[in-house]
């Protein structure tokens, strides 16, 4: 479809080798297992807000239900570890499929909903799903599950003792997600996401298949929010659906994009990084008043929220305007 | 029977509170196009409000009702003129994001201020039972239904008579127009959000003659109220009313007839199935 993708985009595959560059050595240099984490957790926010970004950000449906897919993959990860002894490595992508097959069957009746009553039906199907979660007993239940698998192989189980390989790891990852997203916000796919975010009538008018595309979309969007889930789990190993499923974390999904910058290819990975610093280290300066670390990070949001309301992006300078202004919902 | 008709009484008083939630998140969403998920938290600053107006001087929640309705109200049209006014001028979803943070802000508040343990008020001014026989009626119960009939019914009055109401109505059809024959949208608006927050405000006082208090206690409204405002029709407000007593009711029937852990799934559900074959809702028009 490109021929000249390399090409076309070498300053912006420049601009990612010194960024890679400096996700790699950063951890070398500051060796804090806090910064640590909270380097790994970004990249799990990251890949969470790419996904939700294709859906969200490109298409303009706004789902405030992600948390679904979220925890589906974590769910699949887990489960798989706990009760089969299966590898993360292939459980990964059962997750995946489950997330896209569950998208499948509930994107095609709540894709033709618009607005305000789109967001709330995704937000009552998530619900569903945590209630459903919270009563499966085989599932773990309220109480969750550990998926610690003892004596197994750290590389093959993904069970890494030493935080950095979580770090390295998720990194490729989220690489990984980082360029599909970049080769296609030029592909003709997206474009048609962007025409049905425009105008959906007008889209439609000019043949462009909209149910089918707003349904791809969403298939796509499940997926990677999917393998961030998976990924979460992995790293904390353990799942419970009130951390998993709930409205907070559909929001924080949905918050990542925004700060960053809705419907551009680096804007999760700014809003992430963003995001956590603040939730994390509000937690853990403030955390012990309770709830204090919570109304700041709230304050700092809103703040955030209402005087950049094109993202982080938006501030970085005129060559990315274009994009920001774009990323407008 | 009996377990029919005392499941049909929870129901509605249930669903009067969530009528009440629901009201003020069509009032705002008619008007000014918001999903506004700080719904819930105001009704939990009216139930904190109440709590302590009863704790230090006594004051029964009936009594303190317009007080606490009062305070909500100049709140409302404080976080409106702060936040809310300024978040208009950006898009839809920063909106929704900035009333989601504001709701985590105001939680927080109150777990830092009051900490999260349950409280009750221990004696309220009417209680008892009435027994019919085949079902019996908590009168703490009725009160909070009363005061809900009543409010909205205020809020009918209120909107459809009044100058100010008309003014509202107006504005919510189309801001333009209603700009140019006089009417200051801005100051409409300010009203329109200080009177969805004063309408939770009453149903949080009302909540508290038999409810815990808790600063969470809102996000329990929230979902239910975004539910019956969709059923209900979009931003109708008389629809939202009556889509929040359809709510209660099929909650309280659920949770008897069926696993009662499975009760939000399944007016989840109901709700899915509704969303499809009238996406406009039980009451809205077209």
């Amino acid at each position: 479809m490109q021929k000249n993708f390399l090409k076309t985009n070498r300053g912006w595959f420049l601009g990612l080798a010194v960024g890679v560059a400096a996700a790699v050595l950063f951890p070398q240099v500051v060796r804090v297992r806090f910064v640590w984490n909270l380097l790994t957790l970004i990249l799990v926010w990251a890949i969470v807000g790419m996904g939700w970004n294709v859906i969200g950000g490109y298409c303009g449906q706004v789902s405030n239900g992600h948390s679904l897919f979220y925890g589906l993959g974590a769910y699949t990860v887990g489960l798989a570890a706990y009760k089969f002894k299966l590898s993360p490595w292939v459980s990964i992508w059962i997750g995946v499929l489950i997330s896209m097959t569950v998208a499948f069957f509930v994107g095609k009746p709540l894709l033709r909903l618009k607005g305000h009553v789109f967001a709330i039906s995704t937000m009552a199907l998530s619900e569903c799903a945590r209630i459903i979660f919270i009563n499966w007993k085989w599932g773990g239940g309220a109480t969750g599950v550990y998926i610690f698998t003892k004596n197994a192989n750290e590389w093959a189980f993904m069970q890494f003792k030493n935080p950095l390989n979580y770090y390295y790891l998720f990194l490729v990852f989220a690489l990984a997600v980082l360029l599909l997203i970049k080769y296609l916000d030029k592909s003709k796919f997206f474009y048609y996401l962007r025409t049905i975010k425009g105008n959906e009538t007008a889209a439609e008018s000019v043949g462009i298949d909209t149910a089918a595309y707003k349904l791809r979309a969403y298939m796509l969007s499940a997926a990677i929010v999917s393998i961030g889930g998976s990924l979460y789990a992995q790293f904390i190993l353990y799942i419970d659906p009130s951390m998993l499923m709930t409205l907070n974390v559909s929001m924080m999904i949905v918050l990542t994009a925004v700060m960053g910058g809705v419907g551009t290819v680096m804007g999760p990975i700014l809003g992430a990084i963003a995001l956590t610093t603040i939730s994390e280290y509000t937690r853990v300066y403030l955390g012990r008043f309770g709830g204090l670390d919570m109304v700041l990070y709230g304050v700092l949001v809103i703040i955030i929220v209402l005087y950049c309301p094109g993202g982080i992006v938006s501030l970085l300078g005129r060559r990315l305007k274009f994009g920001a202004r774009r990323g407008k919902a | 029977m009996g377990m029919f008709m005392q499941a049909l009484f929870e129901g509605v008083i249930n669903g009067s509170t969530l009528a009440l939630v629901a009201m003020g998140i069509a009032l705002v969403w008619g008007v000014m196009g918001i999903l506004s998920f700080s719904q819930g938290e105001f009704l939990m600053i009216a139930m904190f409000c109440s709590f302590y107006l009863n704790l230090y001087f006594g004051f029964d929640p009936i009594v303190s009702l317009p007080f606490c309705m009062a305070v909500m109200f100049v709140i409302g049209i404080a976080i409106y003129k702060l936040i809310i006014s300024r978040a208009l001028r950006g898009p839809v979803l920063s909106q929704r994001l900035i009333t989601f943070a504001l709701s985590m802000v105001l939680i927080n508040m109150a777990l830092l201020l009051f900490s999260g343990s349950f409280k009750t008020i221990p004696k309220v001014m009417i209680s008892g039972s009435i027994d019919l026989g085949f079902m019996v009626l908590s009168k703490q119960k009725i009160v909070p239904f009363i005061i809900s009939v009543c409010v909205a019914g205020f809020m009918f009055w209120f909107l459809n008579k009044t100058r100010m109401g008309k003014a509202i109505r107006a504005v919510s059809m189309n801001k333009t127009a209603a700009g140019l024959v006089g009417i200051n949208p801005e100051k409409t608006y300010a009203i329109a959000f200080g009177l969805s927050a004063a309408i939770a405000g009453a149903a949080g006082c009302a909540l508290t003659y038999f409810y815990y208090i808790y600063p969470n206690v809102g996000t329990n409204f929230q979902l239910f109220g975004f539910i019956a405002v969709v059923m209900g029709g979009f931003g109708s407000i008389p629809g939202a009313f009556f889509g929040g007593l359809i709510m209660g009711v099929a909650d309280a029937y659920t949770g008897v007839y069926m696993n009662p852990a499975f009760k939000y799934v399944g007016i989840c559900v109901v709700f899915l199935l509704l969303v499809q074959f009238r996406p406009k809702g039980l009451f809205g028009g077209k």
